[in-house]
């Protein structure tokens, strides 16, 4: 069908006019006298019907009038002249172009009616198989691809693809057709696609093919050389509106091909802006949706946080309070070991509190990527002794022993290292029995150090261990809680893995043992 | 000659190592368990007039804990339990604790509450004949209820509820022990029932309904009636 459009345009008919006439008197001329007039008035007649129906009324005009002049000259008599000798014969061609002009109108116009009965009955059809599409896409995003699709395929346009963000931050959502149909869009587009959302109508770049007008609405490129290999552009932006709000555009890039709808797009492109619209609405609405659900597990989160910390900072304030409230208490008259008592209570529940916080400010500082690790070659005796004098509160009553063979250093943030060292010494003395031991080894494998401390508590159930290191996890047995935020394991793994290393956790009922892995230092480069 | 006996039950060393100051230097006698087991030999071997239990135990839970004690003894239990710890301080009122304190507190709330725990202990307040609150004054044995003077009209279901907070006065008494107590064990989840009937007895009891001063409502646990009369 493609190949024989040309066949259609104006001019073909004209040439075909000329042409066909010509061969007509030629066909009569050797039985002129013998045909008659009235026949030889037929044949021109049914020859311009022909034509009127092949190229439109406007063609078939010049053929009846080309007809006329040809029935005068050289078959009317005096021959060869334009002159009519016998008034009956004036009237006869008179009334010869007016049968064929209303005959040749009357034909074009019924087939100008079977041609857009045609078109609106494949309209039906591709605004069937669109809807049938869009109900089979759940989701939002998939129903805009199947839509940009049907589009392609409905106007056989080179692409279309739909752009959301009519507050001017043009962004593409979908896309179908040839690679190029899914560039972002320029400056020039971002323009055009504004346009069409201010004035609520198609606005076209080129031509496209989809203009409903005689004169369509084309926009000059302002960039007019398409480069050899590429053909020119042409683009048409539909604004794509629900409810009176704009939410977007279709952006097809044309020419559009040979499709019934060419030059006659209008109600089928305004059906697929409409359901275009619906699907960006419900874009928009999932996007709404999941925003929402992300605000509910921050909330979640912070409650989490809050319950979670809430007896972290309660409990070291009681020991505060009653130490505080009981020295203001007057109407005793406290022991110089009373107020000793009180006071160091205070003193290590103040450090406490500020432990905790500080814990939940590093937590923030790993989630929010804050923390720049500063890596240097660190002595793992030095690490290790360090760790067990900064827990020697939390361990009283605890044998705690470090254990480094060899002379081994590790490449790591000094207190990054050591807040994630500090804090598995406290986990393994809040975890394990009073009055047990606490086993802090340092050993080098090949290219990495191995830290690691060790208690020789009851262990950690088996479905705990993969969740340890998780926020706000906190192993829980029947009837019995430890108290805790559940972040320090949390910590442990952020600081160490900012640090290039990871850990681990071996368990079972004869103790609990975390690993941390660091890069090797290279000999020689510890200080001494 | 040392005072009445406490038992101090904590897994912070640090807060306990501070209370037992505080109270000894008041004049108590205290000893400390950090664990239920602990507590619960304790118990035995102690004889505490007193019990202050703290909910988060590491070996078994405050509420257990209460529930263990209950089975045999009547000492008063003083649970001690932080903000969010809702549903375990509710679980250990009605398993039979006394009062609760919300830590962290001054030295001084604590005292109070465990004179009033003490006093409880020792009188037996339900063998009273009368109770007087303000200007109420319940007459247990005729069932009269008369505020200034006058006597005030109530339901039976009115009267038993008044009667059962009324002899329970200054401990917090929750929804589910009340509804337990005034209407039976069916009822324990009527928290509505309960709530209409306590503003029916405030409404002819209190002098402005709005602003209770002897039907007291105890936040996210229940109701407290007045103490009757001054502790201090």
């Amino acid at each position: 069908m493609r190949g024989f459009a040309f066949l259609r345009q104006r001019r073909v008919g004209v040439a075909a006019t000329i042409g066909s006439t010509a061969i007509l008197i030629a066909a009569l001329a050797p039985f002129q006298h013998k045909v008659g007039l009235l026949n030889e008035g037929l044949l021109f007649l049914l020859l311009t019907l022909l034509i009127s129906s092949t190229w439109g009324w406007l063609v078939g005009l010049f053929a009846a009038v080309l007809s006329n002049l040809a029935l005068n000259f050289f078959f009317v008599p005096p021959l060869h002249r334009f002159t009519v000798h016998h008034p009956a014969n004036v009237f006869a061609l008179l009334l010869f172009l007016l049968v064929s002009v209303v005959g040749g109108s009357l034909l074009s116009m019924a087939r100008a009616a079977a041609r857009q009965a045609r078109r609106r009955q494949a309209e039906t059809e591709v605004l069937l198989s669109l809807s049938r599409t869009m109900i089979g896409r759940t989701e939002p995003h998939d129903a805009l691809i199947a839509l940009c699709q049907e589009v392609v395929q409905a106007f056989a346009a080179r692409g279309a693809a739909v752009l959301s963000g009519a507050d001017g931050s043009w962004t593409l959502l979908a896309f179908a057709g040839v690679d190029s149909a899914g560039r972002q869009p320029d400056t020039e587009e971002r323009a055009m696609a504004g346009r069409a959302v201010a004035e609520g109508m198609s606005v076209m770049l080129g031509q496209t093919g989809l203009s409903t007008r005689r004169r369509p609405r084309i926009v000059r490129p302002r960039v007019p050389v398409p480069r050899a290999e590429e053909p020119p552009r042409s683009i048409a932006f539909v604004p794509l509106r629900v409810g009176g709000r704009t939410l977007g555009v279709l952006r097809l890039d044309g020419p559009i091909g040979e499709t019934p709808f060419r030059g006659h797009p209008g109600r089928l492109l305004a059906a697929f802006a409409s359901e275009a619209a619906l699907a960006l609405q419900r874009v928009e609405l999932a996007q709404a949706a999941a925003h929402a659900d992300a605000l509910m597990q921050a909330d979640k989160m912070k409650s989490a946080l809050l319950a979670s910390i809430s007896h972290d900072l309660k409990t070291p304030l009681a020991g505060i309070k009653t130490g505080v409230s009981s020295l203001l208490d007057r109407s005793v008259n406290w022991s110089p070991e009373d107020v000793q008592a009180f006071l160091e209570t205070i003193d290590s529940q103040a450090d406490r509190l500020n432990q905790v916080i500080s814990n939940v400010l590093d937590l923030n500082r790993i989630e929010a990527g804050a923390v720049t690790p500063m890596l240097k070659p660190l002595r793992a005796q030095d690490l290790l002794e360090e760790a067990r004098a900064r827990t020697a509160s939390a361990t009283a009553g605890r044998d705690v022993r470090v254990n480094v063979p060899i002379e081994a250093g590790v490449l790591a943030d000094e207190s990054l290292i050591l807040q994630a060292l500090v804090n598995l010494v406290e986990n393994a003395a809040k975890y394990s029995t009073p009055g047990g031991s606490i086993r802090l080894n340092g050993s080098a494998r090949g290219s990495v150090v191995e830290l690691s401390v060790e208690d020789d508590g009851p262990g950690i159930a088996p479905e705990d261990i993969p969740h340890v290191f998780e926020r706000f996890y906190r192993a829980a047995e029947h009837g019995r809680r430890v108290k805790g935020s559940g972040l320090g394991l949390a910590i442990v793994k952020g600081f160490v893995e900012l640090c290039g290393g990871s850990v681990r956790v071996e368990s079972s009922a004869a103790g609990t043992r975390f690993v941390v892995t660091l890069p090797l230092a290279e000999q020689g480069t510890l200080s001494a | 000659m040392m005072g009445p006996r406490i038992l101090i039950v904590d897994d912070e060393p640090q807060l306990r190592r501070a209370l037992r100051h505080a109270l000894e230097g008041h004049g108590y006698a205290v000893r400390e368990a950090e664990d239920g087991v602990g507590a619960l030999a304790e118990f035995q071997a102690f004889k505490p007039d007193v019990v202050l239990l703290d909910l988060l135990l590491p070996d078994m839970g405050g509420v257990d804990v209460c529930r263990e004690l209950r089975q045999n003894h009547q000492t008063p239990i003083i649970v001690l339990s932080i903000l969010g710890d809702e549903q375990m301080k509710i679980a250990a009122l009605d398993q039979g604790a006394d009062d609760y304190l919300t830590k962290p507190f001054a030295i001084g709330e604590l005292l109070a509450r465990i004179r009033v725990a003490l006093r409880r202990g020792s009188s037996g307040r339900a063998q009273q004949s009368q109770i007087k609150a303000g200007e109420l004054t319940i007459d247990l044995e005729r069932r009269l209820v008369t505020q200034r003077g006058r006597a005030v009209h109530l339901t039976p279901t009115e009267y038993s509820l008044l009667k059962y907070l009324a002899t329970n006065a200054g401990k917090p008494l929750t929804h589910q022990m009340i509804l337990r107590a005034v209407w039976g064990g069916e009822y324990a989840d009527d928290f509505h029932v309960l709530r209409t009937y306590i503003n029916q007895l405030r409404s002819k009891l209190e002098a402005d309904p709005a602003n209770p001063a002897l039907i007291l409502t105890d936040p996210g646990v229940g109701y407290r009636f007045a103490e009757p009369d001054p502790i201090f």
